[in-house]
Order: structure tokens, then C-alpha cells, then sequence
């Protein structure tokens, strides 16, 4: 390995700089800690994003327009995949996300639920998975902090109890959409506007948003958060950011005390970073590979993983769809990508048996994928033409995302062969969608079926069973718990077995619920930014 | 006008705009005048843009897509010109289905790319695609009004909770 030729310090070394680490980082600077951000990928720019998106040839891939650096390698799937992530089975796990300052938000829907207070409770309540060390009420200030450090427009709490009201009044559906929601009625398939960390208003300097629909991979007018405003605005606090350091290894003393993190630059060169508090914040792969990867004589497993759970219990939400044509114009793209859901049915009894679900609509423009599937089958001339338009008016996308269970033989290990072009090794994931989700999926058959009948649909396809997309809800790899026997961390977030190591974000999450992890994951980094105050006096 | 120019432009291309390079004009007009990546591009030939009348049914073709997709064609399907007559009057005989084509590789090649160029913006097989026009293809002409090419805002914060606008007419089935 390289000799380290530099050393730096900081109070709290904060390592990724996506929306976790930004706002804890932020967070800690404002109250004068001494803070220095590590990000593995570069600094971010959204004209740039912006210009890649629409010059790309792979459009519907939302990582195309964010190359990686070549030291700080992600996951790609299109045109092939780039097998970084090298998929062990039996099932794939196709998870995408980014490297660069601000990380993966750059490229989110901007879905912000917070969980139900019963998704603490899923061992206890349903007998699966694992129960939190901690309840919906110790998580709820947090809630609260992180939609208005982000900007969360909504207008029903969807079962989360609130102590302030949303930041924001809700964001507009599109005319059909309202028609739709009078459509579904009041009962099961009742059509909420969901929380979305996007402006309804102008807010916190941002605009509000003006309907580009481009959400993912990019809003171009920053009306919708992401983390490179975290980043920014951490910065702004007085952190100090160092973008393309790829930490690869932590370095513990004979008490356990984490001392140092260690980096590689764009050179290869590596460099030795001290701090009194480490925050890993690097999302729910690097940050255990990292772990991992920092195994030694007094740390046979890697750091934290005593318990031998780094890496395990990878969670994410498996995806299923139906598609159809509406007897009435829906005109899909109008407006956000996400604004609307089916929410009442997130929890119950049903629970013990399958998984939890909820349904989207999914409102991207889908004129690019109507026409590809035109085009290949070769219609052309005025036959085009209509269909392109008929299509486009009447389309209908509905999603369902499954709640996983905290299964320890999903997982990622390091290769033992495979490395990446900055000598680290790669990771191997192993990954089931069990039978919970099956049969959720086949409840959701139901459900989609009643939906389309609701709305007139002909041409109904449904996804097929077993087979199911993945949602970069990255969750689990470093689990919370009471017990440093069966959990990487405590309640607080601090590593049971380091104790000047914090790990905030969506890995530290037993229960991934059915809903968009990114708001959870946030309020814990800034649960974790609180403790982690305390503990500097 | 270079493509990174065009996708920076909040204008959007749609119907009889300056842009639009109708038939007549385009024989006429003067080769050299738009650029991609820097490149000048040729005007198409009038054989080039009847063919892309026939697969759009008569659709207004962008100028700067018309010339991109010109020139991305003929580097990429050598012998591009003798073949445009012939494609032209098979697409006139095949009527709104072009699945027959498969009989003459070379001309279902060329078609394949010609459409997916023209409403799609994309050619070249799915390992190597290339990106020859965003904004101004027909797909998204086609839908404008109630939708607009994706990363560009159809109107202000909120304005789609009115309804829809209306399509504009397409034209007559030929």
C-alpha cells in the first residue's frame, strides 16, 4: 500500500457527503464543531448533470449522466452491466447509486414518507424481521428537523403523527390526476398527494417547481432538495469538504478508539486523516465494504462487525408494476414524477403473512417508452403518429414497492480476488427476494386489477411474479439494536464496539418498511449529529 | 448550431418554426448551415427528406435534426444514398407497418435508424447508441401542449392542475 504523504484533522471526520452525511455535517458545524467531509466522488455540478441528461443515449438510465470517476467506481447497468457490484444470487440485486458530492439524491423522486409507528415495531407486532431500540416518538423530532432543513411540502400526516405541520402546503396534481383521485373514491384505493422534499413554494431560496418531470435522473431547477445543497450548505457552516479522497481503510488503536481514516487521491497517493469523532455516512454498500475493508490483527472481522452483522441484512424495496391504457385522458408527465399514492394500506395484520405495500403512480412522461416499443416493432407514418398519441394521453403506471425482511444471508462480502482500479476490493452481493415478498406481490395482483377496472384499462400487463426492480433504498448492511451481540449500532447510532464511531443513514435501519427510505435515513444522520454533539461536551 | 447549443435553448422546437425545414425550402436551402459538435453538417438531399415525410406522414422535420440525422446515417450505412428512392416507395407500399422490411436487411437497417432517429433522437444498436437530437423530436412535437420533452417546464409552478390543452390537428393520413 501507498505511504501516507499528508495528514489532516478535524473534530469530526464526517466520511460521504451524500444527504445523511451533508445535513449532519451542516448540522455540527453550525454549532462550531470543527468538521471535514470525505467524499470518495467529485463535486457535482447541475448544469452539467443537466447538459449530460440531455445529450445522453441512455436516457432511461438515471446514472448516464453521472460518469464515475475512475477511483470512485458505481454501479451501472445500461448498456450492460459494468459489474462492479458482482451479483453472487441467487436473485439480483441491482442497486444504483452515486459518488459524488451530494450522492445519490442527485437523482431521487423526492418521495419523503416517514414510517408508521407500527414499522418500529415488526418483530413485536408481527412476529418479522427485527424491532427498532427505538419508537416512531424518539425518531419524530428528527422527522420534523430534516423536512425543514430539506423542504417537505405535503398535506396529511398518511398515519406518521406530526408535532408541526409540513414545511410546505402540498404540491398540485395535474387536472387528471384529480380526476383520478375522485375516481378512486374513499376507500382502499383513496389517492393521497404524498411528501416530497420538492418546492410547492419557494423555499429556503429555491424555487418552487415548474413541472419539468425529470426528477430522476435531475431537476434542473433545484426545486427539488438533494444533497449537493446539503453539501453546500455544510460548507456554508463553516465544514471543510474534500471531494475524490476514496477512504478505504479506518484505523483502530489498542483501546478500539477509531484514530484515523485513511484515503486514496486521484494519484493513488494515500493520506491519513485524524479526528476525535468519525462519522460513516457512505450509504448502506460503500460504508460496510469500508467496514470490511479495514479488517486487521485486533479487528479479525472488520471494524463493528463483532457481531458479525456488517454487510448483512441488506434490505431494499423489490418492485412490481402494472401498466394500462385509462378510458380517460391521464396525460402521465404532467407535473412532478411522484405526487400521488395509494397509502391506507401500509400496515395491518396482514403483516405476519406478507409483505408491506403501497402503490404509486408513477406520473413520468411516457412518450419515450411508448415510442421506443412503436419504433421497434416498425409502425411508422400516420399509424405512428396516433398511437404515439393515444398512448401518451391514456397511459397509466402503477408501482408497488414490497417491504423486505432483515435476512442475514442477504449480503454483501468483499471479493477476495476482484478489486477496483484503486486496489480495493469490489463487493459480491448475495441476494433472495423470499416468499413474504411473493406473496405480497400476489396481493398486489388484486389491488392493481381493482385499480385498472376502476379507471377503464385495457392493455393491463402486469410484471411478473418473482421478478421485480429495485428502488436504491439501500437499508440494513449495518444494522441498529440494543443487543452488540445480534446489531452494528446502538440507538444512538454509535458503533457498539468503537466508541468515537457513528454510522448514520439508511443502513442503519432493522425495518425498511414500504416507503422511500431517504427521509428516515436522514433523520437518523441528524439523530446521529446529536448525539455526536453530546459526546464532544 | 452545435447540440449542446440546442439543448440549452429553452425554446421548444414545434410545428412551422423558423427551424422546421419544409421540403421546398430544403431543396433549396444553402449546405453548411448547422454544425454538430462543431462539425458542419451537410443540408440532406430532397431524397433524404422525402423519405423522412414518408415515415413521419408529413410530420415537420427539425432542420438541425434533419442534418444530424443525414449525417449520423451516412457514416454509419455506407451507401446511404442509393438506397433513399427505394425505401421511400417501399414505405408507400408497406402502409404503417415496415415489419416486412426484414426481407432486405440493408433497407430495414437504414429504416430502423432513420425512425429511431427521427422520433426517438437515438440511433445505432442499444450497445452503442448515439444521440443525435433531444428536444425537437417528433415524438415530443407530437404531444406538445399537454407535454413537454422531459427537463423542460411546460408552463408556471402549478399550471398543470388545469386541464390539458388541446392537440394541434396531425396531418391527413397519405
Amino acid at each position: 500500500m501507498m505511504a501516507d504523504t499528508k495528514t489532516l484533522s478535524a473534530d469530526v471526520v464526517v466520511i460521504g457527503s451524500g444527504i445523511a452525511g451533508g445535513l449532519a455535517a451542516r448540522r455540527l458545524a453550525a454549532d462550531g464543531i470543527d468538521v471535514l467531509i470525505l467524499e470518495a466522488g467529485p463535486e457535482l455540478n447541475r448544469g452539467e448533470i443537466v447538459e449530460r441528461f440531455r445529450n445522453s443515449a441512455y436516457k432511461g438510465d438515471f446514472m448516464d449522466a453521472y460518469p464515475a470517476a475512475p477511483w470512485a467506481p458505481q454501479p451501472k447497468f445500461q448498456p450492460k452491466d459494468n459489474n462492479y457490484l458482482i451479483q453472487m444470487g441467487p436473485d439480483p440485486y441491482r442497486g444504483m447509486y452515486l459518488r459524488g458530492t451530494g450522492g445519490t439524491t442527485w437523482h431521487w423522486a423526492g418521495q419523503a414518507f416517514r414510517l408508521m409507528p407500527n414499522d418500529f415495531r415488526l418483530r413485536s407486532l408481527y412476529d418479522q424481521g427485527r424491532d427498532w431500540p427505538i419508537s416512531y416518538d424518539d425518531l419524530e423530532p428528527f422527522y420534523t428537523e430534516a423536512e425543514y432543513e430539506i423542504g417537505v411540502s405535503g398535506d396529511e400526516d398518511l398515519g406518521s403523527p406530526r408535532s408541526r405541520p409540513y414545511p410546505m402546503p402540498p404540491v398540485a396534481l395535474s387536472a387528471e390526476l384529480e380526476t383520478i383521485r375522485t375516481t378512486m373514491g374513499s376507500g382502499r384505493y383513496r389517492l393521497s398527494i404524498g411528501p416530497q422534499a420538492r418546492n410547492s413554494v419557494a423555499y429556503a431560496g429555491r424555487a418552487a417547481c415548474c413541472g419539468n418531470n425529470n426528477c430522476m435522473p435531475i431537476c434542473p431547477v433545484d426545486a427539488q432538495y438533494h444533497g449537493g445543497i446539503s453539501v453546500e450548505r455544510a460548507r456554508a457552516a463553516g465544514a471543510r469538504v474534500l471531494a475524490n479522497a476514496v477512504v478505504y481503510r479506518l484505523e483502530t488503536d489498542a483501546r478500539g478508539n477509531i484514530v484515523a481514516a485513511h484515503f486514496l487521491d486521484p494519484d493513488k497517493v494515500s493520506h491519513r486523516v485524524t479526528g476525535k469523532i468519525f462519522a460513516l455516512c457512505a450509504n448502506g454498500m460503500e460504508s460496510p465494504r469500508l467496514l470490511l475493508n479495514s479488517a486487521d490483527a485486533q479487528n479479525p472481522g472488520g471494524v463493528a462487525n463483532r457481531s458479525d452483522m456488517v454487510g448483512r441484512n441488506l434490505m431494499d424495496h423489490p418492485g412490481s408494476s402494472v401498466e394500462f391504457f385509462a378510458k380517460d385522458p391521464t396525460w402521465f408527465g404532467r407535473g412532478p414524477m411522484r405526487p400521488a399514492s395509494m397509502n391506507d394500506f401500509r400496515d395491518g395484520a396482514y403483516r405476519r403473512d406478507h409483505a408491506a405495500m403501497r402503490i404509486d403512480m408513477a406520473c413520468t412522461n411516457p412518450v419515450r417508452t411508448l415510442t421506443e416499443r412503436l419504433v421497434a416493432k416498425g409502425v411508422y407514418g400516420d399509424a405512428l403518429n396516433q398511437q404515439i398519441r393515444d398512448q401518451a394521453a391514456h397511459y397509466v403506471l402503477l408501482k408497488s414497492l414490497f417491504e423486505m425482511l432483515p435476512d442475514p444471508e442477504n449480503r454483501i462480502t468483499l471479493s477476495k480476488t476482484a478489486k477496483d482500479a484503486w486496489g480495493i476490493p469490489r463487493m459480491e452481493v448475495h441476494y433472495r427476494f423470499p416468499e413474504y415478498v411473493n406473496r405480497a406481490y400476489d396481493a398486489c395482483l388484486t389491488d392493481f386489477a381493482a385499480v385498472a377496472e376502476k379507471l377503464g384499462g385495457t392493455g393491463i400487463t402486469y410484471s411478473k411474479r418473482g421478478v421485480y426492480d429495485n428502488n436504491q433504498h439501500i437499508t440494513g448492511t449495518m444494522v441498529m439494536g440494543a443487543d452488540p451481540a445480534t446489531s452494528v449500532v446502538s440507538a444512538e447510532c454509535r458503533a457498539h464496539d468503537h466508541a468515537n464511531l457513528y454510522i448514520g443513514g439508511t443502513g442503519v435501519m432493522p425495518s425498511c418498511a414500504t416507503v422511500n427510505s431517504t427521509l428516515t435515513g436522514t433523520a437518523l444522520a441528524l439523530k446521529m449529529a446529536s448525539h455526536i454533539r453530546l459526546a464532544l461536551g | 448550431m452545435t447540440h449542446a447549443d440546442l439543448s440549452r435553448r429553452g425554446v421548444l422546437v414545434a410545428g412551422a418554426a423558423a427551424s422546421v425545414l419544409p421540403l421546398a425550402l430544403a431543396a433549396c436551402h444553402s449546405a453548411g448551415s448547422d454544425t454538430h459538435n462543431g462539425t458542419t453538417l451537410a443540408t440532406p438531399p430532397v431524397a433524404f427528406l422525402t423519405l423522412a415525410q414518408t415515415a413521419t406522414n408529413g410530420l415537420p422535420v427539425d432542420a438541425a435534426l434533419a442534418a444530424s440525422l443525414y449525417a449520423d446515417l451516412s457514416a454509419h450505412h455506407p451507401g446511404l444514398d442509393t438506397h433513399l428512392a427505394e425505401l421511400t416507395a417501399a414505405l408507400r407500399a408497406l402502409d404503417g407497418n415496415a415489419d416486412t422490411l426484414k426481407t432486405r436487411p440493408e433497407l430495414a437497417a437504414i429504416f430502423a435508424d432513420l425512425l429511431s432517429g427521427l422520433y426517438l433522437g437515438i440511433t445505432g444498436p442499444l450497445a452503442a447508441r448515439r444521440c443525435i437530437a433531444f428536444e425537437s423530436i417528433e415524438s415530443y412535437a407530437l404531444v406538445a401542449g399537454p407535454l413537454s420533452p422531459p427537463s423542460y417546464a411546460g408552463g408556471a409552478p402549478g399550471s398543470w392542475a388545469t386541464a390539458a390543452p388541446a392537440l394541434a390537428p396531425l396531418p391527413k393520413a397519405k
